[in-house]
């Protein structure tokens, strides 16, 4: 890829995402100027910008971080599974990171602290279950996917059961079970940035290793790759990403697919640039579907994953028939 | 070619056994290669060579037995430490679309960076350019690896190999998929290596009369069994052949060079 195109992608999606935080802070009731927000925030105290603050504010950063997490987490277990149909919603380590964060929400409310730590677990499981059922002679792509969908439709239905069976009483849990971003506060946010950061960071370290794995395992392995320990790590970062923005802002599916596929064709396959750069675009994009989702039938919503799987679901079926070409092979 | 009678072992297999599920590819093999020459495996499809190559690269476990290198067992050989050891070009590879020559050839280096970050930038560099100029690929540099043809990627994965600065090279199957001029071009390459540099090199061949010509030393597989082992003119006969691969084929000398005619 040209540095040139690599440095403007970049830029240009920053500035998209400027756009777009603009936008997303004027959609609703209240409305203010870019301006009038610069001077409210940093300037004199303004009452629009400071209800704007206490209320959007969370809302937009929390859909930025999750988008950039669940984005990261697709591209690395991409890398991990040699495989661009690869997404955290798809093969159901977000719904097994639901599920566990539904149960420990209801049944020990007062651990609600460790819910990221619970949905954790259940990402791990979910994804282990996942690598074993799909693992005969080697991975084949189109297995994991199967696979991952029939773990994928198991945990959505447990959740679903779960939820249904106890008429759904529990609300704390009802953010995750319908993956909306709505009534957000800065706590939520401090928590899940923590995280967020440090997953990607890690993802960052790791970007080496996962062009590395983009080699067959043999010639990897030849260069003194440690493949499967390897592979063991970047998975656990996968895992932790979509588990974490999973336990704030329940299940996004084909986020992980869309963002590094575009990406891919932007600034192309070496994971030094392909991870920062799916971050970015991750936070555009499900900022930009969580916007619109508040904005075409106000005053109701329709959440941020709605409009991804409306979306996303032609956009999975068209790299599923171009799949036959290229990186998929 | 080397003369030398008191022939070091660079990898000595010991009463090694693999099978895939219950299907046994070796059963109890001993063998030794030796080091500074070429030594080339040939046998029919499923005797075990590939299989043994893989074992010799750490990229299969034994199930019994033990495959010693300079002595040490590789088991006990961390995968970083072997890579600088042995180098190989297996048979089949890919790489991203978008990946450049120089820097897949740059991955050779992995072996001496410390966790992830180069050791020795200058040295890194002198290697890579080295491997690029040797497998004549320095014009293809900053061409993609998908942009190539089959003979200059065969050249461009045995660059990445000698990037890795290891004595030993192991090749499996090189010349398979390209024409005859790439064919020759890599065999070429291989007894440059040997004959200029030093390398040790172990190969897999399909073709008799190529591994008649280029290799110092021949093993004959059969059903995971060594039939015969020594110089490709002393146990390359029409006998052996019959043994090896049930054909009878005419085996002539001419100008003192034996051939084989494989029809």
């Amino acid at each position: 890829m040209e540095k040139k195109k690599i440095v403007l992608s970049y830029i240009l999606t920053a500035g998209a995402l400027l756009l777009l935080f603009l936008w997303a802070a004027n959609t609703g009731s209240l409305k203010v100027s870019a301006k009038q927000l610069f001077s409210g925030l940093f300037v004199a105290y303004d009452e629009n910008v400071a209800t704007i603050y206490d209320l959007r504010f969370p809302r937009i950063f929390i859909a930025m971080a999750g988008g950039a997490a669940t984005a990261v987490s697709g591209v690395l277990l991409q890398a991990v599974m040699k495989n661009p149909l690869a997404d955290p919603g798809i093969i159901g380590v977000s719904s097994g990171a639901s599920l566990t964060a539904v149960l420990l929400t209801a049944f020990c409310p007062s651990l609600y602290f460790f819910t990221p730590a619970a949905a954790f677990l259940g990402g791990l499981a979910a994804f282990f279950l996942v690598y074993v059922l799909s693992w005969k002679d080697g991975l084949s792509p189109l297995r994991i996917i199967l696979v991952g969908v029939a773990v994928n439709a198991m945990f959505t239905g447990l959740m679903s059961a779960f939820n249904s069976g106890t008429g759904s009483s529990y609300s704390g849990a009802a953010s995750i079970v319908n993956a909306n971003i709505t009534m957000k506060t800065w706590t939520d946010f401090k928590t899940l940035i923590g995280y967020v950061v440090v997953g990607l960071i890690a993802a960052v370290v790791v970007s080496g290793q996962c062009d590395l794995l983009a080699l067959e395992d043999k010639t990897a392995r030849s260069i003194g790759v440690s493949v499967a320990k390897s592979r063991m790590v970047i998975s656990v970062i996968a895992v932790l990403l979509a588990a974490i923005s999973t336990a704030f802002i329940g299940a996004i599916s084909f986020l992980g697919l869309i963002v590094p596929h575009i990406a891919r064709l932007l600034v192309g396959s070496s994971h030094k640039t392909l991870v920062p750069y799916s971050a970015l675009l991750g936070a555009v994009v499900l900022l930009l579907a969580d916007t619109v989702g508040r904005t075409i039938t106000a005053p109701y919503e329709i959440s941020a994953s709605v409009i991804m799987s409306v979306v996303g679901g032609p956009f999975f079926i068209l790299l599923l028939r171009r799949s036959k070409q290229g990186y998929a092979k | 070619m080397q003369n030398n009678k008191e022939k070091k072992n660079v990898f000595e297999i010991e009463n090694l056994s693999f099978a895939y599920d219950k299907h046994e590819v070796l059963n109890n093999l001993n063998l030794s290669f030796h080091e500074g020459i070429v030594t080339t495996m040939i046998g029919p499809n499923g005797c075990g060579k590939s299989t043994l190559l893989q074992l010799m690269t750490k990229n299969l476990k034994p199930a019994g037995g033990k495959i010693l290198l300079q002595g040490e067992d590789i088991a006990q050989i961390r995968q970083k430490q072997f890579a600088q050891s042995v180098a190989v070009v297996h048979q089949y590879n890919t790489a991203p679309p978008d990946l450049t020559v120089e820097k897949l050839v740059s991955y050779g280096r992995i072996p001496y960076h410390k966790m992830g970050v180069p050791f020795d930038k200058a040295k890194d560099m002198e290697r890579i350019e080295w491997a690029l100029e040797i497998t004549n690929t320095t014009k293809h540099k900053d061409k993609t690896v998908s942009q190539l043809s089959g003979g200059q990627k065969q050249r461009v994965w045995i660059a990445m190999a000698l990037a890795q600065d290891a004595k030993v090279l192991l090749l499996d199957e090189p010349t398979t998929y390209l024409d005859i001029r790439y064919q020759l071009q890599i065999l070429r390459l291989i007894r440059r290596l040997n004959e200029e540099y030093g390398f040790t090199i172990i190969m897999v061949l399909h073709d008799v009369n190529q591994s008649l010509y280029y290799s110092d030393e021949i093993v004959a597989l059969k059903a995971g069994k060594c039939i015969a082992q020594g110089s490709p003119q002393q146990i390359l006969t029409g006998e052996l052949i019959q043994k090896v691969y049930d054909v009878t084929l005419k085996v002539s000398d001419i100008d003192g060079k034996r051939f084989i005619l494989p029809v």
